[in-house]
């Protein structure tokens, strides 16, 4: 050991010479008249106030008067009356005097036996008369209703305020420690007679619980009714408490809490309450299903529509084309053979909230009946018995067909959430009737009655053009045509003798046509190369194959510009 | 009453409501007490409550004391003890080191110079004793000023003796550190500090 036997320990006269030179004071005089009137004020009674109790049969508790049931229990309690003169049952509201629920508290915390805040061992009394008969003896007595969560927090923290600093100082030891006494008091708890049947009898129904559940859960995949099952349920565990309350009651009811037989009550009632906590999980656990039930069952609805394709609409739509007609542009354009300025126009809509979506127009005519275009949100109906393609009142010649896959909608349209748009007449944008646009009728864009244009309705004539008809035959570039060519095979030119043995490296770039007939045409010279590879680059470009762009249906000739670029290796 | 009566018999007189007997009890215990208390606390206000409460617990619940396990002095001790301990967790503290000037003024007939260093070393100690942990402190208190052996130290703070060494001489370790200053081994540092201390005077 490290110190010293307790002779040296008693030797150390220097440092209790110094330590001597601390004199205490003496206590005042106004101690020892304190000390008088608390002596007399215990015997006298003045100033005492009589505080009726009331007694709990069951947990053998006294409460303050204004209590009328048992905290603990909620048992009805029954009024002591105490004689005056026994000052052991009643309550001293003397500061100085008051043994308050915080001293008892700390009293068990104490490190030892405490002569100053424990009292002696409590005997239960076995009537309320015999209870106040103990003129020396100390009740402990809560003496506030302070509620659970306050409590709770006042004991977390003087317990907080005990265990810190142990912790703080050794937390390995203080860990150590805690486990061990955590583990003493389980198996001090679990070797109490009964507790492990209260314990299996637990399992047994929670195992139970879950078993019904299961069972629900397959008889929902057979059709059977649920509501019956519910009932059951509820049956069978109210069968459960009540074998529980029988089993359990009295002597080994009580002996799973570890309290006296009388407490039987009390166990059944806390078993009940878990019950009743077990089957609102329950109910919580049928909520859920129900609900996951329904959402799959939607799921199951939409997994029966065949997905063909795709369809991504980007946020940033492209501007839409102008197009021929239905802006008011150009001077003329339809399928009649004489220049004629196209009129008319359409709109439509099912008067909802949001702008009419971006999409394409249906198949425009001018003699076929209109077939309505279909909301571009439609109800799901599996497997409609008759698709009809819709159409659009309007000159084909001004409004191609759109072969692209999207959904119908406005093709000026930039908002992406699918919509008939704010307008009327079951068409789709904000107009009046069940063409698309702004309009009024069964055309395109702004106007009346059918076609494009604007205005009145009118057939135009002239070609597909707004400038006197269109002219396909001139040699778009890249951004003008609807489709750009696409290259089917591309030959690659060979390098030639002279070349390779002058180890001529470089690129050719040629500019040319790609010719609405399919052949490459127009062929220029941007940069070439010597020894023959520019030659070998233009023939290798004539024997392209190519499919001609398009714009608006028609195959036009189209700006191309070809590198070929020439390596030895 | 007999000229010494044991104080069993004093306390049953006290507990049947005789002021005198109780009174009697409170001069033969009042002083250890108190000075327990105090040392233990630094406050002679703390401590004269805790002497108070000390005494009305032996009316109160009298049935606390049980004279065949030990003394009334040692039981009064430990109740002192017990609520010095509830203080300090009441506080959120351990000691209070502001009260410098409830130091007792001691009428002595010394030199200016000598009572300035008394005062001086007083404090020193004082403040040496408080910062101690509560548990060294009480033992230290209780051997080295109350003059209690061991065993009674043991049974006041409810452990045994060897707990107690232990703590007496991590104390005394301690108290060593911080008062090295002013024992024998340090004279030559003794008198330079009171040279210094002189100057400052």
């Amino acid at each position: 050991m490290g110190f010293q036997p307790e002779d040296e320990i008693g030797s150390d006269n220097e440092l209790k010479r110094v330590l001597n030179r601390w004199v205490a004071p003496k206590p005042s005089g106004l101690l020892v008249e304190r000390i008088k009137t608390s002596f007399e004020r215990e015997f006298s009674g003045a100033g005492k106030e009589v505080v009726s109790m009331k007694f709990c049969s069951v947990c053998k508790e006294e409460f303050a008067d204004k209590f009328s049931f048992c905290p603990v229990d909620g048992t009805p309690l029954t009024t002591v009356t105490a004689p005056v003169e026994e000052p052991s049952v009643t309550v001293n509201r003397d500061p100085s005097a008051t043994i308050n629920r915080d001293t008892v508290a700390e009293s068990a915390s104490a490190f030892h036996r405490e002569p100053v805040e424990t009292g002696p061992a409590w005997i239960p009394p076995s009537n309320t008369s015999s209870a106040i008969a103990l003129r020396d003896e100390y009740h402990l007595t809560i003496m506030d209703d302070t509620g659970l969560l306050p409590r709770l927090f006042h004991e977390v923290g003087d317990e907080y305020n005990l265990t810190w600093p142990e912790f703080k100082r050794d937390p390995f030891g203080f860990t150590k420690r805690a486990f061990v006494g955590y583990g003493q008091a389980f198996r001090k708890f679990v070797a109490k007679p009964n507790v492990m049947l209260g314990m299996g009898a637990a399992v047994f129904a929670m195992l139970a619980l879950v078993g019904v559940v299961m069972l629900m859960d397959r008889a929902q995949g057979a059709n059977s009714s649920r509501a019956g099952l519910i009932v059951f349920a509820l049956l069978a565990g109210g069968l459960l408490v009540a074998l529980f309350s029988t089993m359990l009651g009295r002597e080994r009811g009580a002996a799973v809490m570890g309290a006296e037989p009388s407490d039987s009550r009390t166990v059944v009632a806390g078993m009940v309450t878990s019950f009743a906590f077990l089957f609102a999980i329950l109910g919580v656990i049928i909520w859920l299903d129900h609900k996951h039930k329904q959402q799959e069952l939607l799921a199951q609805n939409n997994d029966e529509l065949q997905v063909e394709q795709m369809i991504d609409i980007p946020n940033e739509q492209p501007t839409p084309d102008p197009g021929t007609a239905g802006l008011n542009k150009g001077s003329g354009g339809g399928s009649k053979p004489k220049q004629e300025r196209p009129g008319g126009g359409g709109g439509g809509g099912r008067e909802e909230a949001k702008p009419a979506s971006f999409g394409k127009t249906p198949q425009a005519s001018l003699e076929v009946p209109q077939i309505i275009p279909p909301d571009p949100k439609p109800p799901q109906i599996k497997n409609p018995a008759l698709p009809v393609p819709a159409t659009l009142n309007a000159d084909p010649m001004l409004i191609p067909p759109d072969a692209r896959v999207l959904p119908y909608g406005d093709p000026k349209s930039k908002s992406t959430d699918l919509s008939s748009g704010p307008g009327k007449g079951n068409g789709i944008g904000d107009g009046t009737g069940t063409g698309i646009g702004p309009g009024e009728g069964n055309g395109f864009g702004p106007g009346r009655g059918g076609n494009v244009g604007g205005g009145d309705f009118n057939a135009g004539g002239g070609g597909p053009g707004g400038g006197g008809g269109g002219d396909y035959s001139k040699i778009f570039t890249g951004k003008d045509v609807t489709t750009k060519a696409r290259l089917i095979s591309k030959p690659e030119p060979q390098y030639t003798e002279d070349a390779r043995k002058n180890q001529i490296v470089g690129t050719v770039v040629l500019k040319c046509v790609f010719s609405s007939s399919g052949q490459v045409t127009g062929i220029s010279v941007r940069s070439g190369l010597p020894y023959g590879l520019t030659e070998r680059a233009i023939a290798a470009a004539r024997n392209i194959k190519f499919e001609p762009a398009t714009k608006d249906g028609h195959k036009v000739s189209m700006w191309m510009q070809l590198e070929y670029n020439f390596n030895l290796y | 009453m007999p000229e010494r009566t044991t104080d069993e018999l004093l306390l049953k007189h006290a507990g049947e409501g005789e002021q005198a007997a109780f009174l009697e009890l409170y001069e033969r215990y009042r002083d250890p007490i108190f000075r327990f208390a105090y040392r233990l606390l630094g406050s002679v206000e703390v401590a004269e409550d805790v002497t108070h409460d000390c005494f009305l617990s032996l009316i109160r619940k009298p049935g606390n004391f049980r004279p065949e396990l030990a003394s009334l002095k040692t039981y009064l001790y430990a109740a002192a003890r017990n609520l010095a301990l509830k203080h300090f967790r009441d506080q959120g503290r351990e000691t209070g080191l502001d009260e410098v000037s409830e130091e007792p003024k001691e009428s002595s007939r010394r030199g200016p110079l000598r009572k300035v260093l008394d005062e001086e070393l007083a404090t020193q100690v004082r403040e040496a004793i408080l910062s101690l942990p509560p548990l060294q402190r009480e033992a230290v208190i209780l051997f080295e000023y109350e003059g209690l052996s061991l065993n009674e130290v043991a049974a006041v703070a409810g452990t045994d003796a060897g707990a107690i060494k232990a703590r007496l001489y991590r104390a005394r370790e301690g108290l060593r550190r911080m008062l090295r200053p002013y024992l024998e081994g340090n004279q030559e540092l003794n008198s330079g500090r009171e040279i210094v201390t002189l100057r400052e005077a």
